[in-house]
């Protein structure tokens, strides 16, 4: 004769057969779902962003030779890039949000949210690249460093604001747009697009600023 | 709302936040570029991988805020940001993705830097090196970011408008400084 104890299954068993069960009820929920769908989105971004990140910071250390060529450049570059980046990823989530509340969307086309937003943005950028030229040349006469006239300043900072600040901006409403047209979620993959490709027009054309001002100085004096 | 005021709007939120962590970045940054030299003549990989390192920490912070501020706007979280699973949801979705992306930057900046410098670190040490400091400044960034996501919402300021400037240079801040001391601790 068997005992009760046979007849029934182990407590570890039912507690195994729970676990399995409430597993099976997880990967069938909607959290799953949204999980799926974050990490498949941000992913390949995320890891996108690493390699054009190092190849930006490799780059960047090029910099550092003209330096000594542009005196105080090295007080302004830092604070130019990460400028941009919080202004361009600020567009991009408030865009974001735009996107889902149904205010902005491919085929609205460009519309008032877009225009406010874009040139508020614009707006932004300038006033900062102004603001940190004033910072930079006062600094540098405050440190006592070796520096570039404030026209110097002003004509890198303002160059980075204007040409690369629109096209950033540009290039943000297009990437918002075009990831929700492709029924991606804006807010999962815009932010980083956005940032590293500021990083890397950022750079690229902070080569050809300082070229234009070296270029410049031998007809006006600006270093 | 003219389109003018809102433009006006916008830039009034935007710039007072955008001046002061650009001033406390250039504060605090001087200090953390100066220990970071030193690190990265003993460890190389540094160099190479610190860029990155920060700019994931950073975004995936603010791909979170992001993410609760568009939830609040259409209403599925309120301002507590109830229903929790969402937000938790949320969360551990950006801490999945950051695993992998904190992983993927120690394994090809370790390749990178024995291309570059013939010096690569220890594997194992430098993915954990990297993974955990990763996961800790993606944490702590994206709690600041749900506390000013919920500060903003509730004074009636636009959360995207704040959350970046604040989630970038915190990222840096937190990311380099555990980056840098686990470093020091585990890969010199």
């Amino acid at each position: 004769m068997k005992t009760a104890s046979e007849h029934t299954p182990s407590r570890y068993l039912v507690f195994i057969e729970n676990a399995v069960r409430k597993l099976q009820a997880f990967f069938r929920s909607e959290e799953w779902s949204r999980f799926k769908r974050i990490y498949k989105e941000s992913t390949p971004v995320a890891l996108i962003t690493v390699v054009v990140e190092i190849i930006a910071g490799l780059e960047l250390l090029r910099v550092s030779e003209y330096y000594l060529l542009l005196p105080g450049l090295l007080l302004i570059t830092p604070g130019l890039m990460e400028a941009r980046g919080n202004i361009v990823t600020s567009l991009a989530k408030r865009l974001g949000s735009s996107v889902h509340l149904g205010l902005v969307d491919w085929d609205l086309g460009i519309n008032d949210e877009i225009r406010v937003n874009f040139f508020a943005t614009i707006y932004l950028n300038i006033i900062l690249s102004l603001a940190l030229a004033l910072m930079a040349y006062f600094g540098a006469i405050l440190l006592g460093m070796t520096h570039m006239t404030l026209w110097g300043f002003l004509f890198i900072a303002l160059m980075m604001a204007v040409v690369v600040g629109s096209f950033l901006s540009l290039l943000t409403v297009l990437v918002v747009l075009l990831t929700h047209r492709y029924g991606l979620d804006p807010d999962n993959v815009t932010i980083p697009i956005v940032a590293t490709l500021g990083d890397i027009l950022t750079i690229g054309f902070l080569f050809a600023v300082i070229r234009m001002t070296l270029f410049l100085d031998q007809y006006i004096n600006i270093i | 709302m003219t389109v003018r005021q809102t433009t006006k709007e916008i830039i009034l939120q935007s710039l007072p936040v955008i001046v002061g962590v650009l001033v406390f970045s250039v504060i605090t940054g001087n200090r953390l570029e100066e220990s970071a030299e030193l690190v990265t003549k003993e460890v190389p990989v540094l160099l190479v991988l610190l860029p990155a390192f920060i700019n994931i920490s950073g975004d995936l912070a603010d791909v979170f805020s992001s993410r609760l501020t568009s939830e609040l706007y259409r209403g599925r979280l309120d301002k507590n940001f109830r229903p929790f699973k969402i937000y938790l949801t949320d969360l551990f979705s950006i801490l999945a993705v950051s695993l992998s992306a904190f992983v993927f930057a120690a394994f090809i900046g370790n390749l990178v830097t024995g291309y570059l410098f013939h010096k690569t670190s220890p594997w194992g040490r430098l993915i954990f090196v990297v993974l955990f400091a990763g996961l800790i400044a993606t944490t702590l960034m994206s709690l600041i970011a749900t506390l000013i996501v919920r500060w903003s919402y509730l004074r009636g300021i636009d959360a995207d408008s704040v959350t970046s400037p604040i989630n970038t240079t915190g990222g840096d801040m937190i990311g380099t400084t555990l980056l840098l001391f686990l470093a020091q601790l585990l890969l010199t």
